[in-house]
């Protein structure tokens, strides 16, 4: 497949938008504030801007888990709908949500925006020649018209294909972008189109679970600290848990101060030991 | 009371500074309107006017309208462009020339999408469905029908409206839209069901098929498994389109081409239609107006120690200065004026009023309640009132177009006539019924009649113009009906029969007509083979009622076959089935507007015996009436139609004087404001099976020519020196409900109803209108305001009538912040 003006309107961005999602659970990982506790084997750096921030909404995301845990009653040591509460709020309605989804989107459009094996990467090195030509088809007039028949014919997507247009225009040839957006609010005027790419948020929260991290969580929990006294030994699980949680979640108030069942002294004979 | 809303205001457009290419269909002088015309494109250019290459360097640009008069050296040029509330389009009048005189006015609509055109071709016979097109030899495609896509706008739809043609046939109900997997559009053409009336205008349509349209829409690919002279063969027939580009469309050079400046322009001097044309009413006549209006209330107020005290405290003026004859007017009505009027626009001012300086006392919702419906019920409709906003208007008029002064001056009754010659044009009215039917919008009539009214007022040419108007939108809606209910239509039939046997019967009867007097013998011979008339009659009728199609020419097609197949003999007599459909759908749209049970038998026998040698004259000029219907007789009758209307004018004086009031009563009675719908069951449901279209056009038309009347109306008696009676507020409190009721219905904004004179736009609008957003006082101390609000406002409010309200309460947009 050899590029063309066509290839380049169909390069799809779905693939973005999950590694987005997933770029962006890998760099909370790196996060000081959870990777000592629960991702030891992370070895990067959280590499954007508002690492504070961040770093709570991780701590909440971890507590979310933390709060599903069926191990030694660590779910009762966090307020669960809190929890939750913290990170969604954080991440539906704050400029940083939408600041990080564009840094990890922008990063990774080039490579992953694809159709038929062509990415968009390919159509850098002559930005403007593409970028002039799409604009120019998507403002012919049968492009307009057949658009529009798309739209009555039920193509809900619509608006979200034309910022990808107007976002592809922004990457290649900038100075194209209002010339396109004024064609088509004059074809559609009753619909205010205009560029909304800058403002969607690509890791809304509705994209994780409270589950995210239960793995990392329970194995956690499970690591077992052992300590002898005298002849019997106790036994207590997710040592680290408990001070994440006294420490950064209690800071959050996210923790209920209830301690979890998660030590246990074993006789001489104990057959734990 | 529902909740509903009247808008009062469209938005206006940002014309000035937009960048915009509009492409224009003009008239093509058979009440059609068509591309590749006289003019082809207009273009907005940030502030600049080009038409069709030629840069207008100094057009006057209105709240939704834009006009221009130009002349340089051998070029003159002249517009006027009215854009609908959306902006997406235009109607309006465009004049070319080497001058003023010589200058030839074109009708025009413009869109600012063109819909996409495709020259296709089609293989000369069928394959199997899995051959591949791609392989097929270049002689195994023929030229195909044109095929044409794209959309047009109703303010307030969700979503724009389909607009596809094959073959200049409009199908857009005739289509399916699917999404391809690859998120290509596909079109399914599906008209197999109305071949009967399609194949009998164009025998090369296609009937059934599927095509797929690449990604940007510039070309498609398909099949086709039924055309009108192939129904039902093995395989399919390869369909294939590409758009035919603007470039190879455009038949005027590239705008760069000319070039002008300020010192190419030359002074217009002489008087022109087209020019004049261009000196319609707009916006800024009505802010003058509302201006005036309150210039006069400050100098009645100032006439008075506590009115001056008024107008000290809250506006912070003296009495003002009027010129002598504004002066003159005014003390007309200084009582009212003092007493009523400035009281109550000070009561909505300040009770509006927000911030800091605003009164703290304010008026309870029952007396908010009150008082707008006082507004609405007295004041609006109020002699006062329309003798002082009539009396300003003119003067309004000509400050703001100058220019009309110098029509004025050389006989305005003159222009006004040939204003209104120009207008009646078919192509010119055809236009008007088509803004009219897309957007619901009379406003380029209204503002006609206004400068026909301007111009000549001791003429009845305005009263003439909007009964034209009237008359082309009724015969518009003729081939929409259909025969369907029996006993009414054996009312008619019978006489009507007789009617045309006595046409053609008649001495001196034309030799162009001599194929209508052999059918009208066959249909005598029937007749008295029958029984009577009335036998014959009930055949048709019958067959009519019984035959299949949505339409009447499908209703014809159907009926005269059956006809024939049942009594060959009268296969000649049968032929007199398509003209009796015509009268059919005349009679239909009478019955409709007029009422039938209304009228006295003398009056039905009129109907019938004036439709009948109406359409006689048609019969004439298109023979193909009496003979198979072919698209050249379609576009034949349909050039009758738009040049008939002082026919059908004529026809429905016979019936009553006043026809266009009892029509326009009749037509807003079937709206209902409570529900915001077109009731059920009117009698248009009775005729045609669009019948809510039917009906929200001819809303539409009638409330705006209504209104017209009654404010002319009202002009009439108090030019004879007469006093206006209690008759003429009932006239203008009923078109106030009317026009709102339409308007609720439609959700159109008031705008598009109404007749720009004063009197109208505020007897519908509502004072509150222009209180609210015009006048609103600047109270200065929060005391004062108070005091005035304890002491005169609410006393007043109280002591008015509680009233029922006409309509729900206008929604308004008021100008927060107005009040410091």
């Amino acid at each position: 497949v050899t590029q063309s003006t066509e290839n380049l309107y169909r390069l799809d961005d779905g693939p973005v938008r999950s590694a987005v999602l997933k770029s962006f659970t890998d760099a909370l990982r790196a996060l000081p504030s959870v990777r000592e506790t629960f991702f030891h084997d992370v070895m990067a750096s959280f590499p954007y801007e508002a690492r504070e921030y961040w770093s709570k909404v991780a701590t909440a995301m971890v507590c979310s888990a933390i709060a599903r845990s069926s191990l030694f009653g660590f779910a009762n040591t966090i307020h669960q709908a809190a929890a939750d509460a913290y990170w969604q709020d954080r991440l539906n309605g704050s400029s940083e949500a939408v600041s990080l989804g564009h840094s990890i989107y922008r990063e990774l459009f080039p490579g992953l925006c694809s159709a038929d094996g062509l990415t968009f990467e390919r159509y850098l090195p002559e930005r403007s020649h593409w970028g002039n030509r799409l604009a120019e088809a998507v403002t012919r007039p049968a492009f307009i018209n057949t658009t529009i028949a798309r739209l009555i014919a039920g193509d809900a997507d619509w608006p979200q294909k034309l910022n990808l247009v107007f976002y592809k225009l922004y990457r290649l040839e900038p100075v194209t972008v209002d010339r396109v957006v004024g064609t088509w609010q004059a074809a559609f005027p009753d619909k205010a189109i205009s560029v909304q790419w800058p403002g969607y948020n690509y890791i809304e929260a509705f994209h994780f679970t409270p589950q995210q991290y239960l793995a990392p969580v329970n194995k956690a929990i499970s690591v077992r600290h052992r300590r002898s006294l005298g002849r019997a030994t106790q036994y207590t699980y997710g040592r680290e848990v408990d001070a994440f949680i006294g420490d950064k979640a209690r800071a959050l108030g996210l923790a209920t101060g209830t301690t979890a069942t998660n030590s246990l002294i074993c006789p001489p004979d104990c057959p734990s030991d | 009371m529902n909740d509903a809303r009247v808008r009062m205001f469209a938005e206006p457009l940002p014309l000035r500074t937009d960048e915009r290419i509009f492409f224009v269909h003009a008239a093509d002088g058979t009440g059609g309107f068509a591309r590749g015309g006289a003019v082809d494109r207009v273009e907005l250019r940030n502030g600049m006017l080009v038409v069709d290459g030629t840069p207008i360097l100094r057009p006057h640009f209105g709240a939704r309208s834009l006009s221009w008069t130009q002349q340089s050296t051998g070029h003159f040029t002249a517009g006027r462009l009215d854009f609908t509330p959306n902006g997406l389009a235009f109607h309006g009048t465009v004049a070319f020339g080497t001058s003023a005189e010589e200058a030839t006015l074109t009708p025009v609509m413009g869109t600012a999408i063109d819909p996409t055109r495709y020259r296709t071709r089609i293989t000369k016979r069928r394959y199997p469905a899995d051959t591949s097109a791609s392989d097929l030899p270049a002689d195994a495609w023929a030229d195909g029908s044109e095929f044409e896509l794209g959309y047009r706008y109703r303010p307030g739809d969700p979503f724009p409206e389909l607009v596809v043609f094959l073959n200049g046939f409009e199908i857009p109900d005739r289509v399916v839209l699917t999404i391809g997997e690859d998120g290509n559009l596909e079109i399914e053409i599906v008209l197999e069901d109305d071949a009967s009336v399609v194949c009998l205008f164009d025998e090369s349509l296609y009937l059934r098929g599927r095509i797929v349209f690449s990604t940007f829409g510039d070309r498609f690919d398909g099949r086709i498994t039924s055309t009108c002279t192939d129904r039902s063969g093995d395989g399919v027939y390869f369909w294939k389109g590409d758009v035919i580009e603007d470039a190879a469309r455009q038949t005027r050079p590239s705008s760069e081409n000319r070039s002008l400046t300020a010192d190419d322009l030359l002074e217009v001097r002489a008087l022109s239609v087209a020019e004049l044309m261009t000196l319609l009413p707009d916006d800024e006549v009505r802010a003058l107006v509302n201006n005036r209006l309150v210039e006069s209330m400050k100098w009645a107020m100032g006439q008075s120690d506590q009115g001056r005290n008024w107008l000290q405290t809250f506006f912070q003026q003296r009495t003002p200065v009027l010129a002598p004859e504004q002066e003159e007017l005014a003390k007309k009505d200084l009582a009212w004026f003092q007493e009523q009027f400035s009281i109550g626009y000070l009561t909505q001012g300040l009770d509006l009023a927000q911030g800091p300086n605003a009164p703290t006392v304010k008026l309870d919702q029952g007396q908010r309640t009150r008082l707008a419906n006082w507004l609405q019920q007295t004041v609006g409709p109020s002699i006062p009132f329309n003798r002082q906003m009539i009396g300003l208007f003119r003067d309004a008029y000509l400050r703001a177009q100058p220019r009309l002064a110098d029509y004025f001056a050389d006989g305005g009754a003159k222009w006004a006539r040939l204003l209104f010659e120009a207008i009646t044009q078919p192509d010119q009215l055809t236009s008007i019924i088509g803004r009219a039917s897309s957007f619901h919008d009379m406003t380029p009539a209204n503002n006609f009649t206004t400068l026909l009214y301007t111009l000549d007022p001791d003429g009845n040419l305005g009263r003439e113009y909007m009964e034209a108007v009237l008359a082309r939108a009724l015969l518009q809606q003729t081939w929409a009906t259909m025969v369907r209910d029996y006993d009414l239509t054996m009312e008619w039939m019978p006489f009507a029969l007789e009617a045309f046997v006595d046409a053609y019967s008649a001495p001196g009867t034309a030799d162009d007509d001599a194929h209508g007097r052999e059918i009208a013998n066959d249909v005598r011979k029937a007749a008295l083979e029958f029984g009577d008339f009335a036998a014959l009659a009930n055949q048709f009728a019958l067959l009519l009622i019984a035959a299949k199609g949505s339409s009447l020419p499908d209703q014809y097609q159907n009926a005269q076959k059956a006809f024939v197949a049942k009594y060959p003999k009268y296969a000649l007599a049968s032929q007199a089935l398509l003209f009796l459909a015509w009268v059919a759908g005349v009679v239909n749209v009478i019955i409709a507007f007029l009422g039938w049970s209304t009228m006295s038998a003398e009056e039905k026998a009129r109907t019938i015996t004036g439709t009948v040698n109406m359409l006689r004259t048609a019969a004439t000029a298109v023979p193909e009436i009496f003979g198979k219907m072919t698209l050249r007789a379609w576009n034949a009758v349909n050039r009758w139609a738009a040049s008939a209307v002082n026919a059908m004018r004529g026809l429905l004086a016979r019936l009553s004087d006043s026809w266009s009031e009892l029509g326009a009563r009749e037509t807003t009675s079937l709206f209902d404001g409570n529900t915001q719908t077109i009731r059920p069951n009117t009698r248009w449901a009775r005729f045609t099976a669009v019948a809510s279209k039917a009906v929200a056009v001819i809303g539409v038309v009638v409330s705006a020519a209504f209104t017209v009347i009654s404010v002319w109306t009202l002009l009439e008696d108090n030019g004879a020196g007469k006093p206006p009676g209690a008759t003429i507020v009932d006239v203008l409190t009923f078109l106030a409900n009317a026009a709102t009721t339409v308007a609720l219905v439609l959700h159109l904004f008031f705008g598009t109803l109404l007749f720009s004179i004063a009197a109208s736009v505020f007897a519908i609008a509502g004072l509150v209108l222009a209180i609210v957003t015009l006048f609103l006082p600047k109270p200065e101390k929060k005391p004062p305001a108070d005091q005035f609000m304890e002491r005169t406002a609410i006393p007043f409010v109280n002591q008015l009538p509680i009233g029922a309200a006409l309509h729900p309460t206008a929604s308004l947009a008021l100008p927060t912040g107005e009040l410091a």
